[in-house]
């Protein structure tokens, strides 16, 4: 897309290749030139996915032996690694008060605890080779805060943190570590929560896609395509000098948005039911 | 894909502005050389179109709205449109903070770095409003996050304020298909970036993660990718290049 980045010969391991943004960035890389290890419970278009470059494995992020299991093998039939794509991850939502524990924790093994193993993984070989590109998908959730997403903002934030943290330690190697911060993809994440969003305020799907649009200044979802793009500069020599950086890609709602304004769309009317019958308290 | 797109990339008769002219003519990009430097400003008009490139040079004062307007128009009548705008353009000077800055000196910093960028955005932004769709590239910098070790304390705020001109045209151009996004470097590696100093060069690539100073095709490299089609939904961003001396 748009101008050649070409990753030819490298290998990269994608984790949560399975659908959405993961399967693009899959395909960004194979239209690259690049080699992928290609992990994930389950698989969606099994058969779409199949290419010589790929090597497809279903393992669990946060089950150290499959993380493991799946570098190790993975380098056994491409004969290195040089990319990790920290990109599985889980959302739910939950107000601080009803906070369920067992969630939690299943959010941060996710989206925190699996980067962390699949990091541990792939440096020793990126240090042995004095080259490295390491991706954490990462939200703007990372970066504003909006009710409700206790184990998703802490999580994501917590992803931009060590992000930098990587960056800061790997770099001497030839390392270098960057996030990506999205706003809403067009993948099955969001499809749910434009189901939500639309029971919720009693809308058709079309009706729930404005309103949550109207506070994006260019007015639409992000194209999986998009992210994939933006990994691939990232994961490219032409980015070299960037480093422990968290790219923000949100069509411009971080800039403008507000918490209030991020509430009208979601759901402000749960946690406040008469916010002016509180603020007169 | 950016075959046909026409830029205008401000101060590209040194530094910084040559390689992204230059990186921008690699792909096809019809680049306008804008610059108060005539000699230096056809030397890199010369340099594209021996690599093959297609490239112009306009004189142009960006502190003028005059001259800005006229570079606008005369990239129209050249190449007959203008996909991209890169604000590159700017001053130092390294008048130590404990000393006063004298009101010509900061006058001048911000009138270029500021006034400079506004006036290139306000002119540039007519024809890409028509034609729904436009790239804004401000050259930004760490130091207007963080302020600079050695830089002028006006370079640092007139840094900071076309950050913020970047975040405010990045929301009211939006519907017309324009992103404008900043890219903040670290020391890069030009006349400028040394007249910083050697003791300060070397403090900041002992500081810096990646153990070396920003080269000019970094930044280019990152301009080109926000110039691109890809980049489409990356807007009022903050691009940092800077090895890892500044994670914010």
């Amino acid at each position: 897309m748009s101008y050649s980045l070409s990753l030819k010969d490298k290998v990269s391991f994608v984790t949560g290749a399975g659908r959405g943004l993961g399967q693009a960035i899959v395909k960004a890389f194979l239209e690259n030139d690049a080699k992928v290890i290609a992990s994930d419970l389950t698989f969606e278009n099994e058969k779409e996915l199949s290419h010589p470059n790929i090597f497809l494995i279903k393992g669990d992020v946060t089950t150290e032996s499959d993380v493991d299991g799946t570098v190790r093998q993975g380098v056994d039939r491409f004969g290195k690694v040089d990319i990790l794509v920290n990109n599985a991850g889980i959302i739910y939502k939950d107000f601080v008060e009803a906070v369920d524990s067992r969630k939690w924790h299943q959010i941060l093994e996710v989206n925190l605890t699996g980067p962390v193993l699949c990091a541990r993984a792939v440096t020793p070989y990126m240090k042995n080779q004095r080259w490295g590109r390491i991706i954490n998908i990462s939200s703007m959730m990372a970066i504003m805060g909006a009710e409700a997403y206790s184990g998703y903002a802490a999580s994501k934030g917590g992803l931009l943190s060590l992000t930098r943290v990587w960056a800061a330690e790997l770099a001497v190697y030839g390392i270098t570590v960057n996030a990506i911060c999205p706003a809403w993809i067009e993948t099955p994440m969001v499809s749910a929560f434009i189901n939500r969003i639309a029971d919720m305020h009693k809308l058709n799907k079309e009706e729930a896609v404005k309103k949550i649009l109207s506070i994006v200044p260019h007015r639409r979802f992000i194209d999986p395509s998009e992210v994939a793009f933006a990994v691939l500069f990232l994961c490219s020599d032409a980015s070299k000098s960037i480093n422990g950086h968290g790219l923000v890609i949100d069509g411009g709602l971080t800039s403008v948005i507000t918490p209030g304004l991020m509430a009208e769309v979601t759901e402000q009317h749960l946690v406040f039911p008469n916010i002016e019958k509180i603020l007169k308290q | 894909m950016m075959e046909g797109r026409v830029a205008i990339v401000t101060g590209a008769a040194q530094g910084i502005g040559v390689s992204i002219a230059q990186r921008f003519a690699s792909e096809k990009i019809k680049v306008v050389v804008a610059d108060i430097k005539k000699e230096s400003g056809e030397r890199t008009v010369s340099q594209i179109r021996e690599a093959g490139g297609n490239a112009i040079f306009v004189e142009a004062n960006v502190s003028k709205r005059v001259e800005t307007d006229r570079m606008v128009r005369e990239t129209i009548k050249a190449f007959g449109r203008l996909d991209i705008l890169v604000n590159n353009a700017g001053i130092n000077y390294l008048t130590p903070v404990l000393e006063q800055v004298s009101e010509e000196e900061w006058d001048w910093v911000f009138t270029v770095n500021v006034k400079g960028v506004y006036f290139c955005m306000s002119a540039a932004m007519d024809p890409m409003k028509d034609q729904k769709w436009g790239r804004i590239i401000n050259i930004g910098s760490i130091a207007g996050k963080q302020g600079g070790p050695a830089s002028g304390i006006h370079y640092c705020a007139s840094k900071a304020a076309v950050m913020c001109l970047t975040k405010q045209f990045a929301r009211s151009l939006a519907p017309f298909g324009i992103t404008v996004n900043s890219i903040a470097p670290g020391i890069v590696d030009t006349e400028m970036g040394r007249s910083l100093g050697s003791d300060v060069i070397q403090r900041t690539i002992n500081l810096t993660p990646l153990g070396r100073l920003a080269s000019p095709e970094d930044i280019a490299h990152a301009a080109l990718f926000l110039a691109s089609e890809g980049a489409a939904f990356i807007t009022g961003e903050v691009l940092d290049v800077n090895g890892g001396a500044l994670m914010d």
